[in-house]
């Protein structure tokens, strides 16, 4: 398992990007995904992440599937992931809790808010 | 900046005996002067146009353009190819001289010359071993961007 | 935010990014709210829009665009409650929210660095937003405080922490050791475990939660950051934080919810075979493309004639394949019209208030594609043209119930291919054109004579020429009363024409044929005065040997015969001011037509092959009324100036003022 690698995944361009910067900037590895599906994929074919960051509103496969699909089975239910999202309403807080989120981060953020969380989630 | 740093290099050449020099940097190339095809109705200074590899480059007459009097035609005329920004241009003047490396004390400001004209393009002096050298910004000397007609 | 953290260089290419993205999110806002006001039940669209607002949303606020990101939040909110179903999709909700989306793009543009917007009308917009969710408008919305640790002094103080995670902490990878890490950042940590409920091994259940801490913190930092700690799992555990040596509990509540939604079919589901390339990119292959083919047509020029025969049809099939690669590079570049029309969609509604007048807008064939070297500067005269319409050509509900038309106006907009142009109908079923006050307001300013002749064609196309204007006062919409005029211009500087079909009180439509592409042209190579010009084929009706015997005068003017009437001959190296070589007989005469149908017969020296010419635009700008619009280099390296023949027969008309030859037969009398 690759202690630095991050998934980070949303379906916009400008968020990806900018999430991409900031972490790489810090010395992590991050692998992106535009989707739910993408995700999977993503998941399949590379090591895997340390610590996955997703949004929740997507297209195909929304942040709430994917954590509940990553929760049931396979090599990822126990990766912390992290939801990154501009919802503050309660109620898809709670669903992501349901699901089985490790933690929740509003945007707008600052990349030392992630890096903290992300160390806070991981050894 | 430091007096004694570098200010660059720069290129210089003669038009009706004066010397004036470019920098470097807006240099793309040097090439001996072809005839251009004029454009009806062009500014006096305005050439005309070349074949640059594929590329319409307009050529402006340097003599002309900053108003100098012609003596003597220069049997060899030289083509300076200059970029201000996306632009091309070509600039016919007499002769390259050569490049030199110029430091930062070594360029002053113009003095206030009664004439007119010729302050337009100039933005310094270059002054060296005697000699005076006037330093020319390439995007003043491009043709005027002629407004469409509304 | 990121604005401090990233540094320059590395952010400005992703507000790029971020502004390209607005770009196509605006895009499929506007045609999803488009399709619902169209009837669409598909609930895959209400989520597309709702997403669209919200990502730009959460970049907006990112990049610290506040009005951009205040406006866009409110949007979102109301575009929820309709997903939510809280809220019907009215047409009059879904009118406001194309309202809202109009003034979301021109927030967009602000931000973007373009003109401000009307901070009085974004604020309007907000309220009726508002309205929909009976909430105060701009609300931020609850966020958390980042400034949990170490921003505020205090005083050293004592906590109680009761901690009990539930099972579902420890599902959702969350460990208690960190979170004791922690806490001891914020303090002297003192911690107690309690393992009183783990019960026998038999019972034990793994996935179960047994385990509870008792923890005293003593701490400068404030309570917040101590609930700040166990932010992420408030949910999943039992937690006090109280003053040591008091009491008081506190159940965190925890509302019920249900499993997210399954994965479900995209409206818009994004393809992985499209990329985002930079457009300078393309431009500049596409220039190395055009380069290659000049270099080609040079080598056949200087090599062509001694090519061995088994070389001859290597060097065509290079050839061939450099002719495809430019070809497939222009398609490359072709964008569809859908952008523009949106606009055009936008531009209406916002007329419709200006005016008060209702508008139907229908817009078909917006995928037919263009180079984008047209694409740019299509947007003007359509703009042009639809404000003259609803301006001008609309009548006003009432006046249009009077006269048994529907109240509101229809205005419908065009886009096909014909032989190898694109063609847009823009027609209004307003007022149409007077033709009579047409020519009364021509001859009153001049631009005809009052016994003059004229078909009911000829009249119609004055409304073209220079300086005419029906409008009896300034239109603060249509500015200073764009004419037509203006619009003319514009789609002869695209290398277009523009015609005009009119029925009075029934309607009007306007036909603009206009080129593929900027960048190529057809058209023949001619010698004159020493140089090569190019007549491009689209204004050329036919050439002819010239006699001597051919050419007459009228006073100054020469003219010759063509068809039934005479047209002026001009020396094409006369008129463009260049040394005369040879007189005008024994040269070949260029009959041409200009785009209000003129023509003129240009005499020139020689005439060489039609080619495809790839234009070159001459830095430096030049106005085509000289005669001259662009430059190209033929394959012998010398360069050709491409005519303008606009621009020649008006200066042809310059030189030629006290005399009209124009119109009249052979046998009519010409008067001066």
């Amino acid at each position: 398992m690759s202690a630095k690698t991050i998934l980070a995944v949303d379906d916009s361009a400008t968020m990806r990007e900018m999430i991409f910067q900031s972490l790489s900037e810090i010395g992590y590895r991050v692998v992106l995904a535009v989707d739910g599906v993408d995700a999977l994929d993503k998941l399949q074919s590379e090591a895997a992440p340390s610590v996955i960051i997703t949004d929740i509103n997507m297209p195909r496969m929304n942040g709430i599937a994917l954590i509940d699909r990553l929760r049931r089975e396979g090599p990822n239910r126990t990766t912390p992931i992290l939801v990154l999202s501009t919802e503050t309403d309660a109620d898809w807080k709670a669903q992501a809790k349901q699901a089985g989120a490790t933690g929740w981060i509003t945007k707008p953020f600052n990349p030392e808010r992630i890096a903290d969380a992300i160390r806070k989630v991981s050894m | 900046m430091s007096d004694q740093a570098p200010a660059g290099e720069f290129l210089v050449f003669r038009i009706q005996g004066q010397e004036f020099c470019l920098e470097i940097g807006a240099v793309r190339e040097i090439r001996s002067a072809t005839k251009a095809v004029p454009l009806p109705n062009a500014p006096v200074e305005f050439k005309g146009v070349i074949n640059l590899r594929g590329t319409v480059l307009p050529i402006v007459d340097m003599a002309s353009r900053l108003g100098l009097a012609v003596v003597s035609a220069p049997t060899n005329p030289v083509i300076i190819v200059a970029e201000s920004g996306e632009r091309l241009v070509g600039l016919e003047v007499d002769i390259v001289d050569d490049i030199i490396s110029v430091r930062q004390a070594e360029i002053q400001s113009i003095p206030t010359i009664p004439t007119g004209g010729i302050q337009e393009f100039v933005c310094g002096i270059v002054n060296i071993s005697n000699r005076l050298i006037c330093l020319l910004a390439v995007d003043r000397l491009l043709p005027a961007e002629k407004a469409a007609a509304e | 935010m990121f604005n401090q953290s990233l540094p320059p260089e590395v952010l400005g290419p992703i507000k790029v990014i971020f502004f390209q993205e607005c770009d196509e999110l605006l895009s499929s806002l506007e045609s999803g709210l488009e399709a619902l006001k169209q009837g669409s039940a598909d609930p895959e669209i209400v989520n597309m829009v709702f997403r669209a607002v919200h990502s730009i949303k959460g970049s907006a606020a990112n990049f610290e665009y506040v009005r951009l990101a205040r406006f866009s939040h409110s949007l979102e909110a109301v575009l929820s409650d309709l997903r939510a179903e809280k809220l019907g999709a009215s047409a009059a909700l879904l009118e406001d929210l194309l309202l809202a989306s109009d003034v979301l793009a021109e927030l967009v543009e602000e931000a973007r660095g373009g003109k401000a917007t009307d901070s009085g009308k974004t604020d309007e917009v907000l309220k009726i937003l508002a309205g929909y969710i009976g909430r105060q408008a701009g609300e931020a919305g609850s966020q958390r405080s980042p400034q949990a640790e170490g921003k505020e002094g205090g005083d050293l103080r004592a906590w109680r922490i009761d901690f009990r995670p539930e099972a579902s902490l420890y599902r959702s990878a969350n460990d208690p050791l960190l979170l004791f890490r922690e806490l001891s950042r914020l303090g002297e940590l003192k911690l107690e475990l309690d393992d009183g409920d783990i019960p026998g091994l038999a019972e034990l259940e793994p996935d179960q939660a047994y385990l509870s801490w008792t923890g005293l913190l003593r701490s400068f930092q404030p309570e917040q950051a101590i609930w700040d700690v166990f932010e992420f799992v408030a949910g999943d555990c039992h937690l006090n934080i109280t003053p040591s040596m008091t009491g008081g509990l506190k159940e965190p509540s925890q509302k019920a919810g249900h499993a997210g939604s399954d994965i479900a079919p995209s409206a818009d589901a994004r393809s992985n075979r499209v990329i985002r390339v930079d457009l300078d990119r393309v431009d500049k292959l596409f220039n190395l493309v055009e380069e290659l083919l000049v270099q080609q047509t040079t080598f056949n020029h200087v090599a062509g004639k001694r090519l061995a025969p088994e070389v001859q049809p290597v060097y065509a099939e290079f050839r061939r394949l450099s002719k495809e690669i430019q070809e497939g590079l222009l398609a490359i570049r072709s964008q569809p019209l859908k952008p523009v029309f949106q606009r055009m969609a936008r531009l209406v509604r916002q007329l419709e208030q200006a005016t008060g007048k209702s508008v139907n807008f229908a817009a078909t064939g917006g995928d037919a594609e263009v180079d984008r070297s047209v694409l740019e500067r299509l947007a003007e005269p359509l703009t042009h043209l639809i404000r003259n319409a609803i301006d001008h050509g609309l009548e006003n509900p009432e006046e249009r119930e009077g006269l048994g038309k529907p109240a509101s106006g229809t205005i419908t907009l065009s886009a096909y291919q014909r032989f190898g142009r694109i063609v847009l109908e823009i027609s209004d079923d307003g007022r149409g054109i007077d033709r009579e006050r047409i020519l009364s307001t021509a001859i009153s300013r001049g631009l005809v004579g009052p016994d003059e002749h004229l078909s009911g064609q000829d009249v119609e196309s004055l409304i073209f020429r220079p300086g005419f204007s029906t409008a009896p006062t300034v239109s603060e919409i249509s500015g200073r009363g764009v004419g037509m005029d203006v619009v003319n211009k514009c789609v002869r500087a695209l290398g277009g024409r523009i015609s005009m079909n009119s029925q009075k009180g029934v309607g009007t439509t306007f036909l603009l044929s206009l080129p593929l592409t900027l960048a190529l042209l057809e058209g023949i190579v001619v010698g004159a005065g020493g140089g090569r010009f190019i007549v491009p084929i689209a204004s050329l009706r036919e050439t002819l040997q010239l006699r001597a015997g051919d050419i007459r005068s009228i006073g100054d003017v020469k003219v010759i015969r063509y068809r039934d009437r005479y047209i002026p001959l001009v020396g094409l190296a006369a008129i463009l001011g260049y040394p005369q070589m040879g007189g005008i007989q024994n040269s070949i005469g260029i009959v041409v037509e200009d785009d209000l149908g003129t023509r003129i017969a240009i005499a020139v020296e020689e005439v060489f092959e039609q080619q495809q010419i790839v234009v070159k635009e001459i830095q430096g700008a030049y106005q085509a009324d000289h005669g001259v619009s662009a430059a190209t280099v033929l394959g012998d390296g010398h360069v050709a100036l491409i005519l303008d023949i606009n621009g020649i027969v008006e200066r042809q008309k310059q030189s030629a003022e006290c005399v009209r030859v124009y119109g009249k037969t052979s046998d009519e009398r010409i008067s001066l």
